[in-house]
């Protein structure tokens, strides 16, 4: 097998995505040389790329792909590779908000080449070093006059609808994506919204009127002798008006249980500040090339990681901790930290077409380490899972762990326990050595000072890898 | 005391400070004519389809492209983002003619990186 087109690559008639020798590719087809050709030609592609809005690539002679079957090949591009693709449904607010922006800047700038962008899905964009980025560089096409933007409906699909949800409904909807592949559905939006986001002119419009509108034009086979042409002064009315909608929503990231966390007392500053040394210590003794950070909170230890030039990704299951994490990483301009959102009780799956569109959490992972801080209470605990289940989901994901144990006496498991019956014989410093032992070598262990947490660095066992 | 009076009062009370910081903005809150005419504008069409849609949740059908509806909402939504410019610009001439323009707030600068338009 010298190549595989991979899973989520077979929509587009202009090309596909394939791998080859652990590079991934894209064939570019002949049905589509011209709108390349004027791409990279008319100065759009070089625009995008020097504003870091689009991936770049370089057109290589070989290889060819074994999917070329009609001979439909135009070039193969080598694009800047991505080593971890993340999905709308693990973004935070301002990830997709941000998501949104960029894709209308692109879109307002291929308009100015005389181009239009043919796709506004989520899934074209990615978050590298800290900013969102376009990877699809066939969703461009020469503008015919007159036509209206065939994005539009995706945008708000993708976009709008999932933004509206969160900022005047839930922010917890956003998982809708996980749902519904193609963005929210836009009568779906209409019912989940509440009546006050109708006083918002862009949401009546681009949400509510537009689901109306669908309804009263869907299976109406004169629709199309109803299209108006539209002029290309009108193309940019309509993104900036959606450019507009968008900027305007608003999610604040606060009053969840995890957002303040870090202001409150779980840890004395001397604690904090030895769990803080040892972490940096493992690390180092470890050099991953990649690191996941479970449970990062609003990411403190994972900047232990980064800061040392890691690629780093912190999961946390709080929207508002992703959503201050992700803020400070734009703010900072943080190129080696990636905030995501993750319920490690039931983590992103396989789905879409045949499960192979889009793939689980742990199909992703490249990560040479995990990081489990403060973590194993909340798994084992709060979500009853076997100390041995956790280390073998652990060990599935990454060669290493830094783990930290918090016994029953500390105050944060008390709190758990407080209103249930203790059936956790094991949770105990010697049932968790035990089990882990059993997945993992435990190559050090060091207890945090001015608390009863111990803190581990582990190696897989080459006979349990995953 | 009229807004005049309370805006200098304000001004001799601020300049014994050593930083000098803007006037708070006495004048009735800012009302963007542009937004209210485009919000008014926007209503229309919702309230011509009350009798039909707007109630409805029922399931789509299977053989239907709900793309046209799109194609043709768009030509609606540019017309009224277009004239909701327009009027915002006449709007802030007007405002200036009667010494009442004050710099344009940016409320578009959340979110934007260089190179935005």
């Amino acid at each position: 097998m010298t190549d595989a087109a991979l899973g989520a690559s077979f929509r587009d008639p202009s090309g596909f995505v394939f791998e080859h020798d652990g590079v991934v590719y894209r064939q570019v087809n002949r049905t589509y040389a011209e709108d390349y050709d004027h791409l990279m030609n008319s100065g759009l592609y070089a625009e995008l790329v020097e504003n870091g809005l689009l991936l770049a690539h370089a057109e290589v002679t070989s290889p060819r792909s074994r999917m070329d079957e009609d001979d439909s090949h135009y070039k193969t591009l080598e694009p800047e590779q991505i080593t971890f693709v993340s999905y709308p449904f693990e973004w935070c607010f301002s990830q997709l908000q941000d998501a949104a922006l960029a894709t209308l800047r692109i879109a307002q700038a291929a308009l100015r080449y005389d181009m239009v962008l043919k796709d506004a899905s989520a899934y074209n964009v990615q978050f590298l070093c800290g900013r969102p980025v376009f990877i699809d560089t066939l969703s461009f096409e020469r503008h015919k006059e007159g036509a209206p933007w065939v994005a539009y409906r995706q945008f708000c699909q993708h976009f709008l609808a999932p933004l509206a949800l969160a900022a005047h409904r839930d922010v917890r909807l956003l998982q809708l994506f996980r749902v519904y592949m193609d963005g929210v559905p836009l009568d779906l939006a209409r019912s989940l919204l509440p009546i006050r986001a109708w006083l918002n002119p862009h949401l009546l419009l681009h949400i509510r009127i537009h689901a109306n509108y669908q309804r009263r034009y869907e299976g109406d086979t004169d629709s199309a002798s109803k299209i108006r042409p539209m002029r290309k002064q009108a193309l940019q009315n309509l993104l900036t008006a959606l450019a507009s909608a968008t900027k305007k929503l608003r999610w604040k990231a606060e009053g969840t249980e995890w957002a303040d966390y870090y202001d409150g007392d779980s840890y004395d500053e001397c604690a904090s500040d030895h769990k803080r040394q040892v972490v940096g210590e493992f690390i180092d003794a470890i050099v991953p090339s990649e690191i996941w950070d479970l449970g990062a909170n609003t990411g403190e230890y994972s900047r232990i990681a980064a800061s040392r030039g890691i690629d780093t990704k912190a999961f946390d299951v709080d929207p508002a901790c992703v959503d201050r994490n992700y803020v400070a990483v734009r703010e900072a301009g943080e190129t080696q930290l990636l905030p995501l959102l993750l319920d490690l009780t039931n983590p992103s799956p396989s789905i879409g077409w045949a499960l192979a569109e889009r793939d689980s959490i742990a199909e992703r992972s490249s990560a040479d380490a995990v990081m489990a801080l403060a973590l194993i209470h909340h798994i084992a605990i709060s979500n009853n899972v076997p100390l041995r289940r956790i280390a073998e989901f652990f060990a599935s994901l990454a060669e290493h762990l830094i783990i930290e144990f918090v016994p029953k006496s500390d105050a944060k498991v008390a709190i758990l326990l407080s209103t249930r019956e203790d059936i956790f014989p094991d949770y105990s410093e010697n049932g968790f050595e035990s089990a882990f032992g059993e997945v993992y070598v435990i190559e050090s262990r060091i207890p945090v000072e001015g608390s009863e947490r111990t803190l581990y660095r582990m190696r897989r066992r080459a006979t349990s890898s995953a | 005391m009229t807004l005049e009076a309370e805006r200098r009062e304000w001004h001799n009370h601020a300049s014994m400070r050593t930083k000098k910081t803007r006037p708070p903005d006495l004048t009735p809150r800012r009302l963007s004519f542009g937004v209210v005419a485009l919000c008014a504008a926007a209503w229309l069409p919702a309230v011509s389809q009350a009798a039909g849609p707007l109630a409805d949740t029922g399931p789509r059908l299977a053989y239907v492209d709900p793309g046209s509806g799109s194609f043709i909402l768009q030509a609606l939504v540019a017309t009224l983002a277009g004239a909701a410019v327009a009027i915002n610009a006449y709007w802030a001439k007007i405002k200036r003619l009667f010494g009442r323009g004050t710099p344009e707030e940016d409320d578009d600068a959340r979110g934007n990186t260089p190179g935005d338009d």
